[in-house]
């Protein structure tokens, strides 16, 4: 199964290398979409489905603060996992996004092992969730077991 | 005392080992390239300065508050982009040369900021970076309390100002 991902970042080269470390993590890309701010992956999650969104904090025109807010008000929305992946280490902030229903916490500098971790831990999650509903199927995790 | 310091324009003790612990784990982390904060400044004779830097500045406010301004050598930025993206260091761009060093400095402050602002009060600023030319660390001594690191590719330079 094939997961549509967000990711948001106001860097260009952080999203090129985000990019690449969720290509290299085995998890199944269906759609890859790129925001520079959570305005802009507002605009990207009205017109297309996402799985899961990995953003930044600190952006102009809407911090990632603010994006997971407002994505937890809207119905449609607001089971879609968002993950963290930020500069901001203090654990007041990481307490404050996880309390706001944030589906997990990268510091960046990070390794590209941890957001592998990080990604398919949050998709296997979402997944039995879903499967769960509809049943049956096999998680992200045991999907990028099986290709080895 | 750090407090003191700092209220003064200076630097703490203990804040400069905390920046220098941000620089070395994001640099090692992320871009493979050792650097390390020199205790003192260089002798002047040993300031070699490159043609081009990509200067970097970033603030945090709140009940701390200061300006740091990096200026990292041009060839360390074209090594730490071209790695960094995975691209040949002659394609790599000035856009992202100056989008690669944004990204440094904010992850060196916003871990600074981690440590010296563990509740979170402080807010930090969004960097703005650009490549400038005939860069001297003379020029800038006087803009605040002037920083060296070093690296393989020469000295990193930084103003901390409050």
């Amino acid at each position: 199964m094939a997961f549509n991902i967000l990711v948001v970042d106001d860097s260009e080269t952080m999203r090129a290398v985000i990019r690449k470390t969720v290509t290299m993590s085995g998890v199944q890309v269906g759609e890859f979409r790129e925001a520079g701010n959570g305005k802009e992956a507002l605009l990207v999650l009205e017109d297309t489905w996402m799985d899961v969104v990995l953003t930044d904090i600190n952006m102009p025109e809407m911090g990632g603060v603010e994006f997971l807010r407002e994505v937890k008000k809207n119905p449609i929305l607001r089971n879609i996992p968002v993950i963290f992946i930020s500069t901001e280490s203090s654990q007041t902030r990481r307490d404050e996004v996880v309390g706001l229903g944030a589906a997990a916490y990268v510091k960046k500098p990070f390794m590209p092992e941890k957001i592998k971790t990080v990604l398919l831990d949050v998709l296997t999650k979402a997944y039995a969730t879903r499967m769960a509903a509809e049943g049956g199927g096999m998680t992200p995790a045991a999907e990028e077991e099986a290709d080895f | 005392m750090d407090r003191i310091k700092e209220e003064k324009g200076v630097i703490g003790d203990s804040e400069r080992k905390q920046l220098n612990a941000s620089a070395v784990e994001v640099f090692g982390t992320m871009y493979y390239t050792p650097v390390e904060l020199l205790p003192d400044l260089p002798t002047q004779d040993s300031w070699q300065v490159e043609g081009q830097y990509v200067k970097t500045a970033i603030s945090y406010d709140g009940p701390r508050r200061a300006h740091l301004c990096f200026y990292f050598p041009r060839s360390l930025a074209v090594s730490v982009a071209g790695g960094f993206l995975g691209i040949d260091e002659e394609a790599v761009s000035d856009q992202q040369l100056i989008d690669t060093m944004r990204e440094a400095a904010n992850m060196i402050v916003g871990n600074f900021l981690g440590q010296i602002d563990p509740a979170g009060e402080c807010i930090l600023g969004i960097p703005a970076a650009e490549v400038v030319h005939g860069f001297s660390p003379e020029g800038v001594v006087q803009d605040g309390e002037l920083l060296a690191f070093i690296s393989d590719f020469g000295f990193l330079w930084m103003v901390y100002n409050v």
